[in-house]
C-alpha cells in the first residue's frame, strides 16, 4: 500500500472521523462544564444530546455521500455491508442517544453521550475492516466504552455487579477472538482480508489449512459472547437486569449488530473473495455445522427461558438470545437460498429486530417514574389506563417481536423462513420448523405483557410525566415498525446487496487480461515468482461485479464494472491498482 | 531463516557459525570467551566502583556537613570500604520469622540483577577500534538500546515491592507501595525524554547516538540542543534510583527503613550495591546521552585508532562519569526531600507534559527542516514557561490558603458554591 | 532443618546441570536457537500451570511475570527485539506490578473463601482439556502439514490477490535485516496507521472513562 492510499482511506471513515471527533470534544469540554462537587447546570444534558444527535447526522450526511470501495489493499473496506451497517448503526445510535438523553444526571451526560458516539464509531471501524486487526480494534472500540456506558449512569450495587460480569466475560470472550485471529494469522501469514483469502485458496488449492477450523470455531465463540449464542449467553439476563433501561436496550442490539457483521466479515472470506459468499469455498463452509447447532440451540433455550421470567429486563435478555437465534439460522444459510439469501434475510431481521427491541426499552425509558424504574411485569399491570399511548406502541413492538403482521417483524421472520426453506438440504427445511416452532412458543410470552398491560387491574405508575426524548424515540421505532412492513423494498434491496440487474458475466478471458495489466503494473522486483504464486484456482470464479451502487447512483449505473466498483472518484486504492511496494 | 539473525544471538553475533552444525557446551564458551571476559571486566570495575562511590560519598558527606568523615581504616580512611564489606560478609544473616521467605530472599537478588543488566548494552569505553579481547560493551549492537535498558529497569520495581510485601512489615510494606508508584510514575518522563533524541539521531542504539555527536564535534552534543530533555532524563532517573531527593521509600524519619526495614548484612548489601550500581548506569546514560560519551575537541576525537588515544577517550568517559556522579551526590546534600504529593505532582503535572512538548517540538523542527538550534530555544521558553506557571500556582495556593484561614474566622463563606 | 539446608545449594547444583545436560542434548541434535527454543519455553510452560495452580494471588502474579518475560525470550527469538522490550515495559513492568500492588492492599489476611474453590470443577475440567486436546492435535497435523514451510516466507507472502500487493511497507527492504526496529515503525506508521490510531482512541476513551468512574472528592473515598 503507498502513502497516497493511505492518505486517501481517511476519506473512507469520514463519518467515524466525526464520530470520534465529537466524542473528544466532548471529553475535553465536559469537565469545565461540571463544579468540583460533581454538579453541572441543571438541563445541560440537553445541549449534549443534540450535539450528540448532530454529530450523528453528519456522520449520516458523510455516509450517504460515501462511494463503495469493494476490494482494496488499504486498511478499509466499503462494500455493500458496510454501507448498509454503517446506515443501520447511525439511525440506531440516534434512537439510543434520545433514550439516555433523560436517564443520566446532568454532570454524566457528555461522557455517556461521547462513549455512545465512540461505540458507533467502533461498530463502524468493525464493519469497514478490511484488516484483522481492525477488526479486532473496532470490537474493542465498541466494548470498552460499553464498560463505562454501563457504569456510569447509576452507582448501586445491581449497576455494579452488571458491569463486573459484562467487563469480565466480555474481556474473555475478546481474548478468545484474539486468539482465533492468532491462528488464523498463523494459517495464512498475514492479517489483511484479501491476503487471507489469497493464502486460503493459492496455497492448497481446494484443501484448507488445518489450523483453519479450530481458528475459525474460536472466532465463532467469542463472537457468540457478543451476539449472546446459547452456550455464551448467560451472562445476559444477569447483565440487562442490573441495567438501566436505555443500556439494557443499546446492548440487546449494538452487540448483535457488531457481532454479526464481524462474523459475516471474518466467514465470508473466501478463495475468491467475493463481497461476501458464504459459499463453499468461504471459512463458513468449515463451521457451518456448528453454526446450525448453535443457531438450533439459541432459539430454543432463549424461548422455553423466557417464559419463566417475571423481570421485564430477564425476559427480553432471554428474548434477544432467541432472536440471536433467529439471526444465526440465516448466517447459516450464508448465501444460498433460492427466495432469499440467508445473509440479506439476516441483514434485514437485523433492522427489524433493532427497531422493535429499542422500541420496547425505549417506552420504557419514557415512562418509568426516575426514581423507580419499572423493571417486574406486574409494574406494567393496567399501564394502558395512564399511558394509553405508550401502552400502544408497547403493544405493537411485542406484537412485531412475537412476528405478527402487519409489523417488520413478521416480515424479517418471513424471509429468514423463506431462505432457510429455500436452501435446498434437509438441514435449511429442519431448521425452517424449528424457527417457527418457536415463533409460536415466544408469541406466548410477548402475548403475555400485552395482557398484563392491556387486561389486568393497574399498580402501575401514575405519575403522569413521561421523557419527551424517549417517546420521540419510541414513536420512530413505532412508525419505522410499520414502514418495513409497509414498504420494506428500500432496505430489503440494500441488505441483499447485489442487485441481480447489475450483475455483470465477464469472460475468462477478460479477467486474464486485466489479471496481466495489474502484473504489468507492479514493481519489477519479481515478476515470476509473481507468477508462480498465481495459481489457476485462485482465478476468480466468482466475479465481485455484482456490487451495485445503493441508493440512486445503481438506477444510474446498473453495470458496475468488475475492477472499480462504482465509478467513484476514490477507485484510484481499489483492487487493481497495486501501488508500488517502495516506501 | 538464515537472514534472520535473531536478536539473543548477537550476544556473539561474530562467534556464532552462520551454518549451526551440532555445537557443544564447550564450543559455546569458547565462542562466547570475549563476551565473558568483558561481562566479568565490567561486573569488577562496577563493584570495585560502588564500594569506592560510598567512601567518596561518606567523605563528600563529611565535606558539606563540615566535619571529617572516615579516616580511621588506613590513610585517609582509604580502607574503609574494604572493612565495611568485610562486616557486611561477617555479619549474622537474620531472617526475621513470618516473612515470606522465598521471596525475602528474591527481593534483593533481583534488584542487584536488574540493575546490573541494564548495564549490559552500556558502552563502557570506544567502542569503535576498541581491541577484539575487550570490546568496551558486553552486548554490542543493540539495535533497542536504550529500550533495552527501560525494559530492565521497570522489573528493578519487584525487587522492591517483593522485599517490602514480605518483610510482613507495615513500614516496608509502605515503602515498597511508595516505591511502586514512584517508580512507574518516572518510567513515563523518562522514556519520553529521550524520544526527542531517537528522533533527532533517527536511532536508540547507544554507541550510534555517541558517536553521531563525535562525529558532529562539541555543537553536536546533545545537551546543546536537549537541554530540558537533558534535565528532565536526569532529575526522573534520579528519582527511580530512589536517591535522596526522591528517598520517599525509605526515608528514615517515616518509615524507619522503608522496604528494607527487615534486611540486614548481605541481603541489605545487595541492594545498598543496586542503588550505586543504577547510579553509576544513570550517569554512564546522561554522559552517552547527553554529553557526548568518550568525546572531548582537541582530547578524544573519533577516528583516532591505537592504545593511547583508547586510554584518552576511557579516561575522557570516565572523568565526565565522574563528574556526574559528583553532582548527584552534592544534590543528596543539597535539595530537601520531596513530600509524596509533590513527587507525584512533580511527574505528572510537569515533566511528563514538558517531556511531551518536548517531543513535539523536535518532530515540528524534524518535519519542516528548521535548524535544530530553534530546539535550545524552545527548551529554555518551555522551562521558563513551567516556571512560570509554577509561581502562579505557588501564588494561588498561597492566597486561598489566606482567604481559607480568613473564612475560618468568619464562619463558612467559602463554601458558597 | 541443617541436613535439609545443606540439601539445597546440592539441589541447585543439580539443577544447573540438567539444564546444562538438556541443553547439550538438545543442541546436540539442533542449532543453537533451538536449544533455547526448548528451554525457554519449557521453562514458559512450567511457569504457566504454577501461576494457574497456585493458590497464593502473590505468588500467582509472579509466576505470571515469569511467564510474560519467558515469552519475551520467545520473541527475541523470533527477531522482534522491541517487541519484547515492550512487552517487558508494559505487561512485567506496568500491569503486573499494578495487580501485586492491587492484591497487597485487598488481601492482607490472605485470600478469601470464594477464590479457592471453582463452583464446576469437573465440568470446567472436561471441557477444558476438550479444547486442550483438540488444540493440540490440531497443531499436530498442522504442523506436519507445513513441516517444511520456510517461517519467513509464511509469514511474509509476496502476492496476495488478484496481483494485489498488501502490506507493501511493513516487508523489510533489501539493507535490513528481519525485526529491525526501523521496519517495525515504517510497518505502524503507513500499512497500520489506521490501526495505530484507532488503538490511540481506544486508550483516550479507556483512561477518560476511567478517570470518569473514579468516584469524585466530593463524594468521598478519594
Amino acid at each position: 500500500m503507498g502513502f497516497e492510499s493511505i492518505n486517501s482511506a481517511i476519506n473512507l471513515v469520514l463519518p467515524e472521523v466525526v464520530l470520534i471527533a465529537t466524542t473528544c470534544v466532548m471529553f475535553l469540554a465536559a469537565p469545565f462544564l461540571v463544579a468540583e462537587n460533581g454538579a453541572a447546570a441543571p438541563g445541560i444534558r440537553h445541549r449534549w444530546g443534540a450535539l450528540a444527535l448532530l454529530a450523528i447526522s453528519v456522520a449520516g450526511w458523510f455516509w450517504m455521500n460515501s462511494g463503495l470501495v469493494p476490494i482494496n489493499d488499504g486498511p478499509f473496506r466499503l462494500d455493500g455491508l458496510s454501507y448498509y451497517i454503517r446506515g443501520t448503526t447511525l439511525v440506531f445510535g440516534a434512537v439510543i442517544s434520545l433514550m439516555l438523553w433523560s436517564q443520566v444526571d446532568d454532570s454524566k451526560a457528555a461522557e455517556c453521550q461521547a462513549l455512545l458516539l465512540a461505540i458507533l464509531a467502533g461498530v463502524n471501524f468493525t464493519v469497514a475492516a478490511n484488516d484483522l486487526v481492525v477488526l479486532f480494534l473496532g470490537l474493542e472500540l465498541v466494548s470498552i466504552p460499553t464498560y463505562v456506558l454501563l457504569a456510569l449512569p447509576r452507582r448501586d450495587r445491581e449497576s455494579q455487579e452488571a458491569t463486573i460480569k459484562y467487563f469480565l466475560l466480555s474481556a474473555f470472550s475478546s481474548a478468545v477472538v484474539l486468539y482465533g485471529f492468532a491462528l488464523l494469522y498463523g494459517a495464512t501469514g498475514t492479517t489483511h482480508f484479501v491476503g487471507i483469502a489469497q493464502a486460503i485458496g493459492g496455497n492448497h488449492s481446494g484443501e484448507f489449512s488445518k489450523l483453519l477450523p479450530l481458528s475459525v470455531a474460536l472466532i465463532v465463540a467469542g463472537l457468540g459472547f457478543r451476539v449472546t449464542a446459547v452456550p455464551f449467553h448467560f451472562y445476559a439476563p444477569d447483565v440487562f437486569q442490573g441495567s438501566p433501561a436505555f443500556a439494557a436496550g443499546m446492548l440487546s442490539l449494538i452487540p448483535k449488530i457488531v457481532g454479526f457483521a464481524a462474523l459475516v466479515r471474518v466467514l465470508g472470506i473466501s478463495v475468491a473473495d467475493t463481497a461476501f459468499d458464504m459459499n463453499l469455498d468461504s471459512l463458513a463452509s468449515i463451521v457451518k455445522p456448528l453454526l446450525a447447532m448453535l443457531a438450533v440451540v439459541t432459539m430454543l433455550l432463549g424461548n422455553l427461558m423466557a417464559l419463566r421470567q417475571t423481570n421485564i429486563h430477564r425476559l427480553m435478555a432471554y428474548s434477544s438470545v432467541a432472536h440471536a437465534g433467529y439471526m444465526l439460522v440465516g448466517l447459516t444459510i450464508g448465501d444460498r437460498g433460492q427466495i432469499a439469501t440467508g445473509v440479506s434475510a439476516m441483514l434485514f431481521y437485523l433492522v427489524a429486530y433493532g427497531v422493535m427491541t429499542l422500541g420496547v426499552f425505549a417506552v420504557l425509558c419514557a415512562i418509568s417514574p426516575s426514581d423507580r424504574p419499572i423493571k417486574d411485569l406486574h409494574d406494567l399491570n393496567g399501564i394502558s389506563r395512564h399511558h394509553s399511548a405508550a401502552a400502544l406502541m408497547l403493544a405493537v413492538f411485542l406484537f412485531s417481536l412475537a412476528g405478527l403482521p402487519p409489523s417488520g417483524g413478521f416480515l424479517g421472520k418471513m424471509n429468514l423462513f423463506l431462505a432457510a426453506w429455500s436452501e435446498g438440504t434437509m438441514l435449511g427445511k429442519y431448521l425452517a420448523y424449528i424457527m417457527a416452532f418457536n415463533a409460536m412458543v415466544s408469541a406466548v410470552y410477548y402475548l403475555r405483557i400485552v395482557a398484563a398491560v392491556y387486561l389486568k387491574p393497574g399498580t402501575g405508575p401514575t405519575t403522569m410525566h413521561m421523557s419527551a426524548p424517549a417517546m420521540v424515540a419510541s414513536v420512530f421505532c413505532m412508525v419505522a415498525t410499520f414502514a418495513m412492513f409497509v414498504s420494506p423494498q428500500a432496505i430489503w434491496d440494500r441488505a441483499r446487496m447485489k442487485d441481480p440487474s447489475a450483475v455483470v458475466v465477464v469472460s475468462p478471458t477478460e479477467v486474464k487480461s486485466s489479471m496481466s495489466e495489474a502484473i504489468d503494473g507492479l514493481p519489477a522486483e519479481s515478476p515470476a515468482s509473481l507468477e508462480e504464486t498465481l495459481p489457476s484456482s485462485s482465478l476468480p470464479q466468482n466475479i465481485p461485479g455484482g456490487i451495485s451502487v445503493p441508493g440512486e447512483r445503481a438506477g444510474s449505473t446498473p453495470s458496475a464494472s468488475v475492477e472499480s466498483g462504482p465509478p467513484d472518484s476514490r477507485s484510484e486504492s481499489t483492487a487493481t491498482t497495486p501501488e508500488s511496494s517502495a516506501p | 531463516m538464515s537472514s534472520m539473525i535473531p536478536t539473543l544471538m548477537t550476544l556473539a553475533a561474530d562467534a556464532v557459525p552462520a551454518a549451526p552444525a551440532a555445537v557443544s557446551v564447550v564450543d559455546l564458551v569458547k565462542a562466547q570467551l570475549p563476551t565473558l571476559i568483558t561481562i566479568g571486566a565490567a561486573l569488577g570495575a562496577v563493584l570495585g566502583a560502588v564500594s569506592y562511590l560510598i567512601y567518596v560519598e561518606r567523605k563528600l558527606a563529611a565535606f558539606m556537613q563540615d566535619r571529617i568523615g572516615p579516616n580511621r581504616v588506613g590513610p585517609w580512611g582509604l580502607l574503609q570500604p574494604i572493612a565495611d564489606g568485610a562486616k557486611f560478609i561477617l555479619k549474622e544473616d537474620v531472617i526475621p520469622a513470618y516473612v515470606d521467605r522465598a521471596l525475602f530472599l528474591l527481593a534483593p537478588c533481583i534488584a542487584a540483577l536488574t540493575t546490573m543488566l541494564a548495564f549490559a548494552v552500556v558502552p563502557f569505553g570506544p567502542v569503535d577500534n576498541a581491541p577484539s579481547f575487550h570490546r568496551f560493551v558486553i552486548v554490542p549492537n543493540v539495535d533497542i538500546g536504550i529500550v533495552f535498558i527501560f525494559a530492565i529497569g521497570s522489573l528493578a520495581v519487584y525487587g522492591i515491592i517483593l522485599g517490602g510485601w514480605a518483610s510482613n512489615n507495615k513500614y516496608s510494606a509502605l515503602g515498597s507501595l511508595r516505591a511502586s508508584a514512584q517508580v512507574i510514575s518516572y518510567e513515563i518522563p523518562l522514556g519520553m525524554s529521550v524520544l526527542g533524541i531517537a528522533l533527532l539521531g533517527g536511532t536508540l542504539n547507544l554507541e550510534k547516538i555517541l558517536m553521531n555527536q563525535a562525529i558532529g564535534g562539541i555543537g553536536s552534543w546533545y545537551f546543546w540542543t536537549q537541554p530540558l530533555a537533558c534535565l528532565i532524563f536526569f532529575v526522573a532517573a534520579l528519582a527511580e534510583s530512589n536517591r535522596l531527593p526522591f528517598d520517599l521509600v525509605e526515608c528514615e524519619q517515616e518509615l524507619v527503613g522503608g522496604f528494607h526495614t527487615e534486611y540486614s548484612s548481605m541481603k541489605f548489601a545487595l541492594f545498598f550495591l543496586a542503588e550505586y550500581t543504577h547510579v553509576i548506569t544513570i550517569s554512564f546514560l546522561t554522559v552517552i546521552l547527553f554529553f557526548g560519551g568518550w568525546h572531548f575537541p582537541g582530547i578524544a576525537e573519533p577516528g583516532t585508532a591505537g592504545f593511547g588515544p583508547m586510554l584518552l577517550k576511557l579516561g575522557v568517559l570516565m572523568s565526565k562519569v565522574f563528574a556526574v556522579i559528583i553532582v548527584i551526590m552534592l544534590l543528596r546534600w543539597t535539595i530537601p526531600r520531596f513530600r509524596f504529593d509533590q513527587l507525584m505532582g512533580l511527574a505528572w503535572k510537569v515533566l511528563i507534559p514538558l517531556s511531551m512538548a518536548n517531543v513535539v517540538a523536535v518532530m515540528t523542527v524534524l518535519q519542516f527542516g528548521w535548524s535544530t538550534w530553534w530546539l535550545t530555544l524552545t527548551s529554555v521558553g518551555l522551562f521558563m514557561a513551567a516556571g512560570f506557571i509554577g509561581v502562579q500556582q505557588a501564588q494561588v495556593a498561597l492566597n486561598q490558603g489566606t482567604r481559607r484561614a480568613k473564612s475560618k474566622d468568619h464562619g463558612p463563606v467559602a463554601h458558597a458554591h | 532443618m541443617p541436613g535439609k539446608r545443606a540439601i539445597r545449594p546440592l539441589g541447585g547444583l543439580a539443577a544447573l546441570g540438567a539444564l546444562a545436560l538438556g541443553f547439550q542434548l538438545v543442541a546436540g541434535e539442533q542449532n543453537i536457537n533451538g536449544a533455547i527454543y526448548v528451554v525457554v519455553s519449557t521453562f514458559c510452560l512450567i511457569a504457566a500451570v504454577l501461576m494457574i495452580t497456585n493458590r497464593n494471588p502473590v505468588y500467582a502474579a509472579l509466576w505470571f511475570a515469569v511467564v510474560t518475560l519467558c515469552v519475551c525470550g520467545l520473541f527475541l527469538l523470533q527477531s522482534a527485539p522491541f517487541l519484547a522490550a515492550a512487552s517487558i515495559i508494559v505487561y512485567a513492568g506496568a500491569i503486573i506490578v499494578t495487580f501485586l500492588f492491587v492484591i497487597m492492599l485487598a488481601q492482607q489476611s490472605g485470600s478469601s473463601g470464594y477464590d479457592q474453590s471453582s463452583r464446576q470443577p469437573l465440568f470446567a475440567s472436561i471441557v477444558a482439556f476438550t479444547l486442550l486436546g483438540t488444540m493440540l492435535m490440531t497443531f499436530q497435523s498442522w504442523g506436519e502439514q507445513h513441516a517444511h514451510t520456510q517461517v519467513s516466507e509464511a509469514a511474509l507472502p509476496k502476492t496476495i490477490g488478484t496481483a494485489t500487493v498488501v502490506h507493501a511497507a511493513s516487508r523489510p527492504t533489501e539493507k535490513e535485516q528481519v525485526g529491525e526496529l526501523r521496519g517495525l515503525g515504517r510497518a505502524l506508521f503507513s500499512d497500520f496507521l489506521f490501526s495505530v490510531e484507532i488503538a490511540g482512541t481506544l486508550l483516550l476513551i479507556a483512561s477518560i472513562g476511567a478517570i470518569a468512574l473514579a468516584p469524585r472528592r466530593a463524594q468521598g473515598t478519594l
